[in-house]
C-alpha cells in the first residue's frame, strides 16, 4: 500500500546545482556558490589563453634566433603577463574557492552583499573583454608592467 | 582599461568578504574559532580594499599621458618615468601578496585535515596573515633597485623586504610542526599541499636573494627573479588551487574525482614545473636577461630543457581539466564528508550543498581543527 505524501519528494534533495536550470538563472545568480562556478569557468578559460602564450615563448626560446620578430615576442610576454596575473592569479583562489566557501565556512546563509557579488563577476568579464580586444588588435607589447615613457608615448 | 576595470572586481569582492566576515558569523563562531582560510582571506581582502585603487589611478595617470601629452611620466615634457614605476609598484607588490595569502590559506585547511590534526600554532598564523598584509604595503621600492632611486631608500625596503619574509617563514614552520606526530596521509590534495611548500620556500627563499641589495644589481632583470615569481606563483599558489579544487571538489560537485589520475597529473605537475623554471635560475644567474626573443647561443641547452619542462607542465594541467570535467557528470557519488574533515561546510552542510547553505542554523561550539575531539570546557544544560 503505498502512501501519498502532500508533496513530491525527489530521490536526491536540492541542491544549488539542481535548484534552476536555463542560462538565466546562472547568468543572474544570486548565489553564491553559483557565482563561485561562473568565475572558475572564467578563470580557467582565461588561464588556458594565458598558457597558450607561455607557450609560444617558449616554443620560440628553443633555439638562439627564434621564430617570432622581437615585436611579436613582446607582445607574447605582455599579454602572457597581464592574462595570468589580472585575470588569473589575482582572482583565483578568492573569487572562487572563497566566495564558495566563506560564508560556508562561517555558517552564513550568503555574502553580505550577493549583488555586488555579481556584478564583480560582470565588471570582471568586461574586463577581460577589453582585455583580449586589445589583443586582437595588435596587442600590447610594453610588458605587463607597463613601465613609462614607453607605455605612455607609443 | 581591462586592468583598470577588473580592479573594482577586486575591491568589491575584497569588501564584500571583509563585511560578510564580520557581521554573518554563526552564533558561537567566535573570531578564535574561525578556520585560518578565513583569517587568509580576510588579510586578503585588506589588501584589495586598500591597494587596488591605487593602480586604478595609475593606469588614469598613463591614459591622460596617453592622450594628453600631459607631462606626468615623459621626461621629454617634465615629467617622472620613476614615478609611474612607484606607483605601480605600490599596487603591484601588495598584489603578490593578494595572490599568494588565498593559497596559503587553502594550505592551511589541507594540511590539519590530512595530518588528522589541528593546526600548531593557530594565533601565531592567523595574525602572521595580517602582518603579511601590514608589511606587503612596506616592500615596493625593492623593484626599484636600479631605477636611481636613493641608496639609502634602497636599504630601508630592502630591511622591509626581510622582516615580510618572517610571518610566511612562520607559517611554513607552523606548517611542518602541524604534521609532526600527525597521523599523515597522501591524498591529491596533500600532494599538492606538500609541493607547495617545498616549492614556496625555494622562491621566497630567492626572493630574499633578490631583496639583498649586491645580489640584485646582478640578477636583476634576468631569469633569475623569472624564475623566483613562478616559483612562488605556479610552484605556490597554483598548486595550492589545484589542490585546493580536488579537496572541495566532492562538496562542489557532489561527486568524488578519479585518485589515480589525479595523483598521476600532480606528479606530471611537480616534475614538469621543475624542470622548466629550476634551469631558468642557472640562466639568470649566467646573465640571460628577461624579456629577450634571441639569446646568445650558449644558453641554448638551459633553454631547451625548460622548454621541455614546458611541455610536461601543460600536459599536467590538460589532465585534471579532462578528468575533473568527466568526474562532475560521470563520477561517483560522494558522500558528505568524504575526507573527515573539520569544518562547517563538511560537517553541517549537505554534499553538494542547497542554495542557502544550511538546513539548520549552525551553532558552534568546538575550537577550528578539533581532529582531537576535545570538547570545550562549557557543557550547556548538562546533568
Amino acid at each position: 500500500m503505498s502512501t501519498i505524501l502532500p508533496f513530491a519528494q525527489t530521490e536526491t534533495p536540492t541542491n544549488y546545482l539542481s535548484a534552476d536550470y536555463g542560462w538565466k538563472s546562472w547568468l543572474f545568480a544570486t548565489d553564491h556558490k553559483r557565482i563561485a562556478l561562473l568565475y572558475l569557468f572564467s578563470i580557467t578559460a582565461f588561464f588556458f589563453v594565458g598558457g597558450a602564450f607561455a607557450v609560444a615563448m617558449r616554443i620560440n626560446l628553443l633555439t638562439p634566433e627564434g621564430i617570432f620578430t622581437h615585436d611579436t615576442y613582446n607582445k607574447l610576454f605582455t599579454m602572457h603577463g597581464i592574462i595570468m596575473v589580472f585575470f588569473f592569479l589575482l582572482p583565483s583562489i578568492p573569487a572562487t574557492l572563497g566566495n564558495f566557501l566563506v560564508p560556508m565556512m562561517i555558517g552564513a546563509r550568503d555574502l553580505a552583499f550577493p549583488r555586488i557579488n555579481l556584478l564583480s563577476w560582470y565588471i570582471y568579464i568586461v574586463g577581460g573583454i577589453f582585455t583580449l580586444i586589445a589583443v586582437v588588435q595588435g596587442g600590447v607589447d610594453t610588458g605587463w608592467t607597463f613601465y613609462a615613457p614607453v607605455s605612455s608615448s607609443y | 582599461m581591462g586592468v583598470f576595470i577588473s580592479g573594482f572586481s577586486s575591491i568589491l569582492t575584497g569588501l564584500n568578504f571583509i563585511v560578510t566576515i564580520h557581521t554573518m558569523r554563526a552564533p558561537g563562531m567566535t573570531w578564535n574559532r574561525l578556520p585560518l582560510f578565513i583569517w587568509g582571506h580576510y588579510a586578503t581582502s585588506l589588501i584589495q580594499v586598500l591597494g587596488t585603487p591605487v593602480i586604478a589611478i595609475t593606469m588614469v595617470l598613463l591614459g591622460l599621458e596617453r592622450l594628453l601629452h600631459a607631462g606626468i611620466f615623459d621626461p621629454t615634457v617634465g615629467g617622472d618615468p620613476v614615478l609611474f614605476q612607484h606607483l605601480f609598484w605600490f599596487y603591484s607588490h601588495p598584489a603578490v601578496y593578494i595572490m599568494i595569502l588565498p593559497g596559503m590559506a587553502v594550505i592551511n585547511e589541507i594540511v590539519a585535515c590530512f595530518s588528522r590534526k589541528a593546526i600548531f600554532g593557530y594565533n601565531f598564523v592567523a595574525y602572521s596573515s595580517i602582518a603579511i598584509a601590514v608589511f606587503s604595503f612596506l616592500v615596493w621600492g625593492h623593484h626599484l633597485f636600479v631605477s636611481g632611486q636613493s641608496m639609502y631608500a634602497s636599504m630601508v625596503f630592502s630591511f622591509f623586504s626581510f622582516l615580510v619574509a618572517i610571518p610566511s617563514a612562520i607559517k611554513v614552520f607552523n606548517w611542518t610542526a602541524t604534521m609532526y606526530k600527525g597521523s599523515v596521509s597522501f591524498e591529491t590534495p596533500m600532494l599538492y599541499a606538500f609541493g607547495f611548500i617545498g616549492l614556496f620556500t625555494m622562491g621566497g627563499l630567492t626572493g630574499l636573494f633578490l631583496a639583498t641589495m649586491a645580489i640584485d644589481v646582478h640578477v636583476t632583470d634576468t631569469y633569475f627573479v623569472i624564475a623566483h615569481f613562478h616559483y612562488v606563483m605556479v610552484g605556490g599558489m597554483v598548486m595550492a588551487y589545484m589542490g585546493g579544487i580536488h579537496f572541495w571538489f566532492p562538496k562542489i560537485s557532489g561527486r568524488l574525482y578519479p585518485e589515480g589520475w589525479a595523483k598521476f597529473a600532480a606528479l606530471l605537475v611537480f616534475v614538469g614545473f621543475n624542470l622548466t623554471f629550476f634551469p631558468q635560475f642557472i640562466l639568470g644567474y649566467q646573465g640571460m636577461p628577461r624579456r629577450y626573443a634571441h639569446y646568445p647561443p650558449e644558453f641554448q641547452v638551459l633553454n631547451v630543457m625548460s622548454s621541455a619542462g614546458a611541455s610536461i607542465l601543460a600536459v599536467g594541467y590538460l589532465i585534471p581539466m579532462i578528468y575533473l570535467a568527466w568526474a562532475w557528470r560521470y563520477g561517483p557519488k560522494s558522500p558528505q564528508n568524504p575526507w573527515n574533515a573539520k569544518g562547517l561546510e563538511w560537517e553541517q552542510s549537505p554534499t553538494p550543498p542547497p542554495t542557502f547553505n544550511f538546513d539548520h542554523p549552525p551553532v558552534v561550539t568546538e575550537p577550528a581543527y578539533n581532529y582531537s575531539g576535545q570538547e570545550q570546557e562549557v557543557e550547556i544544560g548538562g546533568q
